[in-house]
């Protein structure tokens, strides 16, 4: 039997069922496959789980280091490795319910199963009963997302050596774990076990921890890293891991040549991306290639979120997807996303968007930057989170905000409003116009603006 | 008069967020700049406002996480806290932003002062000590007052610093009271029923208006009362205080709601924070002219008063009482008697207010309410905390956003928002607000995931009726 519809989704991650429930409010009859649980890594084993963990962690992290300071005291302090683990797994499961209940209240048809393309009309799901479904579609949107990339020569066995998505669920709380990449998955989880007392190493290929940040985040983040006890081995290679039972043992080149053993290590090192069956495409390595309605090569197969390639950011596939259903359906045209923020959630949290310093320099860019540091901001002090700053870069001589970087306690929070303003394309005059209410952490934003022409009051 | 001791293009009374703003700004623009301060630079805000309440409200949350922290898997026995350690730590954080503000008046070469100051006449300044003994004459071009603000009480009712207190009180007692009635449910009250009914106080909230937090969206606030009633904070809202008289172990207040109906309430203290009145007596200024608009002192829209060359900012010359604002205030003031080119224009529609108890409240513009009031046909826009991926992750899903737009154009008219970090997530709208966003303009902004700010953008989708994950 086949069902029609007027677009078929395959995937059902960040874009995948935000671009379903898109097509469905404009009056689509759609389908969305999806082959393991609805939200996909994000909600499943990515952003959101993580984000358990380090709230998690930064509650016990808070308790064993500073509830003192706060006049609290008690004594016993202990964790259960089981419990901290399943509070995140019920976050899942509440929110891949959530998404269950949006797919349906907006009428999707949600199948379970693993699509391969048979024709540029036609999707065909093996579902998981086994039996076969073929689905008309006018339109296709591939929305497969990415997986973790394993180490050259060393497979993945969920328990010594594991990705992100195993990293999650092990078992038992490892006594020492290497963490191979320093980009910002890599980073989250060497914050996390460290908080839990597990003894951390961080190995990063290139000269410095989230290498895509401003240097300048990446040196203050590694400051902070080694002061919370993290071992740091940055321009340092993993030659090769060895299963030895119990553990493994790690052998590195670079600038830290040396072999270390650890319960655990789990490799952040990129990812690889996951094409459905059947499909024929043009490709840009390896991503599938999409021009500026997220159309592929093939007329009526479009594509969006990781699958496309980087930057592999939830937000930034959920806001393609919406493009590309308003472009297949309206006559909305599409815009391919330029200025979107990146967010990484160890403490202190890193979240920036736009320029870096040196990518303006390199762009040619005439600029000033600005800088303020929290450890002058009254709420931070009054919050006992002074570490960290903001950073401007402003160019000249029309004063538009080129980039803006921060470091520190709801960085991740902070970075919204210059989302808004270089979207609104405003100037760092009309930050400086606007009252920022007293005291937040964002007067900090202000004040780094103010700083780029010496014109900030607090310093 | 004794010869003036020094002569100055710009004196600033007061050395509050008004005051020393005001000054560094003049000394930016390379004015000779003197600042007098009576009692702590840095003045209400960073002594006894803004900044210890912050610490002490922040404790107060992370108490009470630590109290559920067994919800996180984690484990502790014989919780308990030292009250003395707890204020005290607010107080080191007073002192180190104290400190720096002295830093910031030598690093910017302002003259600072303490004492109290008088005005001899529009272009003298003395300064007096602690026994009222004139100790210099200076001479000034012009003179900035930034006095600020004292709390007012219900006639017939005297502080006494025991048993009927003020929030400067507040942050200095040596225990929780057991009980505490508190009059006046604005920011001040609330956030005050919210750190001790934190620590053990029994707390009852008594608000002549039909509303918790009056300035804020009604429906806001109505949740918040909610959210507080269920952490057993009493709330009793269109209640006037008929008589409070004193006891041998407290207060006894008799209070009357709207049907006119009288209880007692009875507590070991009463908190007054029902407002404030300026403080411009005893600077001079009757004799100078300088014209009054009931508790505070008149202004142009260039803050200058009836006199020219005296102005003034901040509280003293009214609401919105708000630190953010005396600076802002400060800045244009400075920047317009200097002639230099404006930088910050002050639109008082685009002030954000904070509320910091938890959940916390933060909006700028107008109320639903108001923006009927004006006439305007409404888009409202609401996401609710508990769909939110982040709120859920981090265990915080109580409240919500809802941005009120103009139907016609889709402008934002106001922005409230009820939830953890409210008062940071506040920033975005605000830019908004002065860059006169649309709802499309905020819905294709890239919000990141997972963040509370993405709320704001599922609201702002909601007002369009797009909204993707509710």
């Amino acid at each position: 039997m086949t069902d029609t519809y007027d677009l078929v989704v395959i995937g059902g991650g960040p874009a995948g069922y935000v671009g379903a429930i898109r097509a469905a409010q404009l009056g689509k009859r759609v389908g969305c496959v999806e082959m393991e649980r609805a939200g996909g890594s994000c909600i499943n084993w990515g952003c959101i789980p993580t984000k358990s963990l380090l709230r998690n962690a930064e509650l016990y992290h808070l308790m064993r280091t500073r509830a003192s300071d706060f006049g609290i005291t008690f004594t016993d302090l202990g964790f259960d490795w089981a419990k901290v683990l399943g509070r995140s797994h019920k976050v899942v499961a509440q929110l891949v319910g959530g998404i269950e209940v949006l797919l349906k209240k907006n009428e999707v048809d949600y199948l379970r199963g693993e699509a391969s393309i048979e024709d540029e009309k036609t999707v065909a799901v093996r579902l998981n009963d086994k039996t076969l479904k073929r689905l008309r579609a006018d339109h296709i949107l591939v929305a497969t997302g990415v997986r973790s990339r394993e180490l050259p020569g060393t497979a993945f066995n969920g328990n010594t050596i594991v990705n992100s998505r195993q990293a999650i669920s092990l078992k038992k709380q490892p006594s020492s774990i290497v963490v191979i990449g320093g980009g910002a998955i890599g980073c989250e989880f060497a914050y996390f076990f460290n908080a839990y007392g597990t003894q951390v190493t961080l190995v990063e290929k290139l000269s410095r921890l989230v290498p895509q940040e401003d240097e300048e985040i990446s040196e203050a983040l590694q400051n902070s890293f080694v002061k919370q006890g993290i071992r740091v081995l940055t321009s340092t290679n993993v030659s090769s891991v060895e299963v030895t039972m119990p553990g493994v043992k790690i052998m590195m080149e670079g600038e830290n040549t040396e072999v270390i053993r650890a319960d655990v290590a789990l490799a952040a090192v990129g990812v690889t991306p996951v094409l459905p069956a059947g499909l024929h495409c043009e490709l840009s390595q390896g991503y599938i290639k999409v021009d500026d309605r997220y159309n592929t090569s093939v007329k009526e197969l479009f594509a969006a979120g990781d699958v496309i390639g980087p930057s592999w950011l939830a937000h930034v596939a959920s806001f393609e997807a919406l493009q590309a259903v308003d472009g297949m359906f309206t006559s909305h045209r599409p815009k391919r996303i330029g200025i979107f923020p990146s967010c990484t959630y160890c403490q202190p949290q890193i979240a920036s968007i736009g320029l870096t310093e040196r990518a303006a320099r390199e762009a040619g860019l005439q600029f000033r930057v600005g800088k303020f540091p929290f450890r002058i901001s009254g709420k931070a002090l009054a919050h006992g989170e002074p570490e960290g700053f903001v950073k401007m870069i402003i160019g000249e001589p029309e004063g538009e905000l080129l980039g803006a970087h921060i470091l520190g306690a709801e960085a991740t929070e902070l970075v919204a409003e210059l989302g808004v303003a270089m979207t609104l394309e405003a100037t760092y005059e009309e930050i400086e116009a606007t009252i920022h209410a007293h005291p937040t952490l964002s007067e900090a934003v202000h004040e780094a603006s103010s700083a780029a022409f010496g014109e900030a009051i607090h310093m | 008069m004794n010869t003036p001791s020094a002569q100055f293009d710009l004196i600033v009374i007061g050395s509050g967020p008004g005051g020393y703003t005001a000054a560094i700004r003049a000394a930016q623009l390379k004015l000779k700049v003197a600042i007098v301060e009576r009692d702590r630079l840095g003045g209400i805000c960073l002594n006894w406002g803004c900044i210890p309440t912050k610490a002490l409200l922040k404790n107060a949350e992370i108490y009470q996480l630590i109290r559920k922290s067994e919800e996180w898997g984690i484990g502790v026995d014989n919780l308990r806290f030292d009250f003395t350690k707890v204020i005290k730590k607010s107080r080191n954080a007073s002192d180190r932003l104290n400190k720096g503000v002295e830093f910031l008046m030598k690093k910017n070469s302002v003259a600072t002062y303490l004492g109290t100051a008088r005005l001899a006449n529009k272009g003298t300044v003395e300064i007096f000590d602690q026994e009222k003994q004139l100790k210099e004459t200076l001479v000034t071009s012009r003179v900035l007052l930034a006095t600020g603000a004292r709390p007012r009480t219900l006639p017939g009712v005297e502080f006494d610093g025991k048993k009927v207190i003020w929030s400067t009180e507040a942050m200095l007692l040596p225990s929780p009271p057991k009980s505490m009635v508190i009059i006046g449910a604005g920011a001040i009250g609330v956030e005050f029923g919210y750190f001790y009914n934190a620590f053990g106080s029994e707390i009852t909230l008594v608000e002549m208006m039909p509303q918790i937090l009056p300035v804020e969206d009604r429906e806001i606030a109505e949740l918040l009362a909610k959210s507080l009633k269920k952490s057993r904070i009493k709330i009793m809202t269109g209640t006037k205080v008929s008589a409070l008289g004193k006891t041998t172990d407290g207060v006894e207040v008799t209070v009357e709601n709207a049907q006119g109906q009288k209880s007692l309430i009875k507590a070991e203290k009463a908190l007054m924070s029902i407002g404030v009145r300026g403080n411009h007596e005893g600077l001079g200024l009757e004799n100078l002219g300088v014209e009054l608009n009931r508790d505070f002192i008149r202004v142009d829209d260039r803050y200058q008063t009836s006199v020219p060359g005296i102005y003034a900012i901040g509280d003293l010359i009214g609401p919105p009482l708000l630190a953010h604002v005396a600076s802002a205030e400060g800045i244009s003031a400075v920047e317009g008697m200097t002639g230099a080119e404006e930088r910050l224009k002050l639109n008082y529609e685009n002030v954000p207010g904070c509320t910091y108890c938890q959940p916390q409240v933060a909006s700028v513009g107008w109320t639903e309410e108001k923006a009927r009031e004006k006439g305007y046909t409404l888009k409202i826009g609401r996401f609710p905390f508990r769909a939110s991926g982040k709120a859920i992750a981090i265990g915080e899903t109580e409240g919500l956003v809802k941005l009120v737009f103009d139907a016609n154009y889709g402008e934002l008219l106001g922005a409230h928002i009820l939830g953890y970090e409210a008062t940071e997530m506040i920033a975005e709208l605000t830019v908004a607000k002065n860059l006169e966003a649309t709802y499309q303009e905020i819905m294709q902004t890239v919000h990141a995931h997972p963040t509370l700010s993405e709320a704001i953008m599922e609201a702002a989708s909601d007002a369009a009726g797009e909204s993707i994950n509710q």
